[in-house]
């Protein structure tokens, strides 16, 4: 009976053992994210992001990203890239590369690879965007104040196409982040004229940065174009306050508080002391 | 000078004890001595290893140290407002306690602020305080505050003893150091009317002046929590409320040392219950003003349900952490002598310094839960850190150097009753011509109705 007993509990330990390697060598679900960005300064980047599931989907560092330009005949690899911290990998695109490969009416087709591991399973994207461009133009006539965006494509012989119907979005750039005041949706021309608001705070001469983007368009990816005017409210700079309480030099009430404080103390111990001086020196009978 | 009959039998009955020491005396003063030269061994224990050998990280900055500095600071503080009141009041009974409250004062301001340096890391930059220190911290107004106070003190000490110090100074004591050091602080004092009119008017100008500071010292030691923006500290009755506590356990302080030193001295015709009932009932209305502000404190707190504030309350409140240590700090430590001491049945010398002596360890172990419940609940949560970054525990360097400041403590009190009587000897002429006045204005007022 013992040894039955022995044998059952042999066996369940080994399975449980067995049961937990299995489980450990389950391979994590991968995804990866992939948007194209075109900067006000005209640089223009592919971000690719890493994610993988543990409870939820989380950033994962340090996985190499294999960026592809493809077409329906080749696949050129572009560069591989290391994510970072936040599970993010971008690659610069430069007009003078080679390598990428444009496809009919000026698409072009990029894809994003993680190989995986021994712990993370593969995962691809596929990104295809026609390259734009957004102009900023500002008028001024009596009081009003309008601002025209003009949007454009680049087409397949390399002309300048307008893009027509595209949403785009304005903002004013804001300490931390943009304000929107404006959105329309291009013209046959691909131009929108928005008037600007007139009790916009600007900054101490009252000059803004006036922002105009394409925000997450499935065929242009996110464009941003920008320009500065001085259309904005002046605003007072902030006077910094002087012997504040965090300043080197302390507010003069709790200078003066402090020396009438213990100047009123030590003047009384200082006539004490005088008194027992004089008790020293009186040398009288009783 | 010239004595009465009453102050020269006080006097032959305590020069034959500041000049001799018993063998109990000298065991004793071993065991203060050994608990001493422990803390010394911890002190260098503790700057050979650095700050690692106590309970204290960088999350729980404070520890045991701080709680003891604020709980001397608090009793210090009792000191000089039952003798400044008493004083200014000309209360009869106060002459056989007033020495003992001033030499508390003095002692405990002295061994208070030790606690500090023993919490500093670089101690080699002290002298930093002074030259780069900014107005606008409380850490200076405590510098200020407390070295004003200390100074303060000793002066008030000195004025008070001077009558006594002349007396010394003419008694034929066999060694002559005594006799050279007597001689030297009595300051030609002979008890003419003239010094006397100089000696009363320094010492009524003392007596009113070390009042406002020690409300003052503690209110700015209070300050230097209350203005920080951390659960459990920011709170505008923190300095009424630290003030009351300091009375409360200095009362304590005071009641127990008076029982010590009846015991010792044998000083039952000097300091009689008259003195334990009067600050007995002291005792009673300050415990009843603490619970209130601890109510008052702890129910703000809690109706206002701000997130880590209720995290400090629920640590005070959670049986595994500290209530039990809470329960006694504010409701054993207050309730038992505010029962003890108002029921007549229950009041002698012996319950009356028994329930100081709780009052006393409840305001201790209360400094304690201020700081450290506080200190461990940090405004930013704390995520993969070791336990003890997170929870204090005293190490025994610590508790070697709070054994030390209580027994050097003894030992500065023992030490002070060598060299003057424990009760003061000579009386002041104000006493009577207080009561004279008082008589004199009395009859004038009832000859009027």
């Amino acid at each position: 009976m013992k040894s039955v007993i022995k044998h059952i509990l042999i066996i369940s330990l080994v399975a449980t053992i067995t049961t937990d390697n299995i489980f450990a060598q389950k391979k994590k679900t991968a995804r990866v994210q992939v948007g194209y960005f075109k900067n006000y300064d005209k640089a223009e980047h592919l971000v690719a992001t890493l994610i993988v599931k543990e409870k939820r989907y989380v950033p994962l560092s340090n996985g190499v990203i294999h960026f592809y330009s493809v077409s329906d005949t080749s696949r050129v690899l572009l560069s591989k890239i290391h994510t970072d911290n936040d599970g993010k990998a971008v690659f610069i695109i430069n007009d003078d590369n080679p390598k990428i490969i444009k496809g009919p009416s000026g698409v072009f087709t990029f894809e994003v690879e993680y190989e995986g591991n021994s712990s993370v399973n593969a995962a691809k994207r596929k990104i295809a965007i026609k390259r734009g461009d957004l102009e900023v133009s500002f008028f001024q006539k009596d009081s009003t104040k309008s601002i025209e965006v003009s949007a454009t494509e680049i087409g397949l012989n390399d002309q300048i196409i307008p893009i027509e119907g595209v949403n785009i979005l304005l903002y004013v750039q804001g300490t931390f982040s943009l304000l929107n005041f404006g959105k329309e949706k291009t013209d046959e021309n691909g131009i929108i004229h928005i008037d600007f608001p007139t009790d916009m705070p600007g900054d101490t001469t009252g000059v803004l940065t006036i922002v105009a983007k394409i925000d997450d368009n499935k065929t242009f990816g996110t464009i941003e174009s920008r320009g500065e005017m001085n259309w904005g409210i002046p605003i007072e700079p902030v006077k910094e306050k002087q012997r504040g309480l965090g300043d080197t030099d302390a507010p003069l009430w709790m200078v003066y508080t402090l020396i009438i404080l213990l100047s009123a103390v030590w003047f009384h111990y200082l006539y004490v002391i005088f008194l027992i001086v004089k008790i020293k020196l009186v040398n009288g009978s009783i | 000078m010239d004595l009465d009959q009453k102050s020269t039998r006080t006097l032959n009955y305590f020069v034959p004890q500041m000049v001799t020491i018993s063998k109990s005396g000298i065991l004793q003063l071993s065991i203060l001595i050994l608990f001493i030269m422990g803390g010394f061994y911890a002190l260098y224990i503790q700057i050979v290893d650095g700050h690692i050998v106590t309970g204290m990280r960088d999350n729980v900055v404070w520890g045991l140290y701080i709680a003891n500095f604020i709980f001397f600071i608090g009793i210090s503080y009792a000191g000089a407002l039952i003798s400044g009141i008493l004083h200014l009041l000309r209360v009869e009974w106060r002459h056989p306690i007033i020495r003992i409250a001033e030499i508390i004062t003095i002692i405990s301001t002295i061994i208070g602020p030790a606690y500090i340096l023993l919490c500093m890391g670089r101690l080699d930059r002290l002298h930093h305080l002074v030259l780069y220190g900014r107005i606008q911290s409380p850490i200076i107004w405590d510098v200020l505050a407390i070295s004003t106070y200390l100074i303060g003190s000793i002066i008030f000490l000195y004025l008070a003893t001077i009558r006594d110090l002349a007396a010394l100074r003419d008694y034929p004591f066999k060694s002559k150091w005594r006799h050279t050091l007597y001689k030297f602080f009595a300051v030609n004092f002979n008890g003419n009317s003239k010094q006397n009119r100089y000696l009363e008017r320094g010492l009524n100008i003392m007596s009113a002046i070390i009042i406002p500071l020690a409300v003052l010292v503690h209110s700015v030691l209070a300050w230097i929590f209350g203005m920080t923006l951390r659960p459990g500290w920011h709170s505008t009755i923190f300095a009424p409320y630290f003030v009351v506590a300091a009375v409360f356990s200095g009362t304590g302080v005071l009641i127990i040392a008076l029982w010590v030193f009846r015991k010792y001295y044998h000083l039952e015709s000097y300091i009689t219950k008259i003195h334990f009932n009067y600050l007995g009932i002291i005792l009673m209305i300050l415990g009843a003003l603490y619970a209130y502000f601890t109510f008052s404190e702890y129910l703000t707190s809690w109706y206002g349900s701000e997130t880590w504030e209720m995290e400090v309350l629920y640590k005070l409140f959670d049986p595994h952490e500290y209530w039990w240590w809470f329960f006694f700090a504010a409701i054993v430590g207050v309730v038992v002598p505010i029962l003890v001491i108002l029921i007549p049945q229950f009041r002698s010398i012996n319950s009356i310094t028994a329930v100081s002596v709780i009052a006393v360890f409840a305001l201790w172990v209360k400094r304690y839960l201020i700081i450290i419940p506080t200190l461990e609940t940090p405004l930013l949560p704390l995520q993969d850190m070791r336990p003890e970054y997170i929870h204090y525990t005293p190490t025994a360097i610590e508790w070697l150097l709070t054994f030390a400041g209580v027994a050097m403590f003894c030992f500065l009190f023992f030490l002070f009753s060598k060299f003057l009587p424990i009760v003061s000897v000579v009386k002041g002429e104000e006493g009577t011509n207080y009561a004279e006045l008082r008589k004199t204005v009395m009859q004038r007022i009832i000859k009027r109705t």
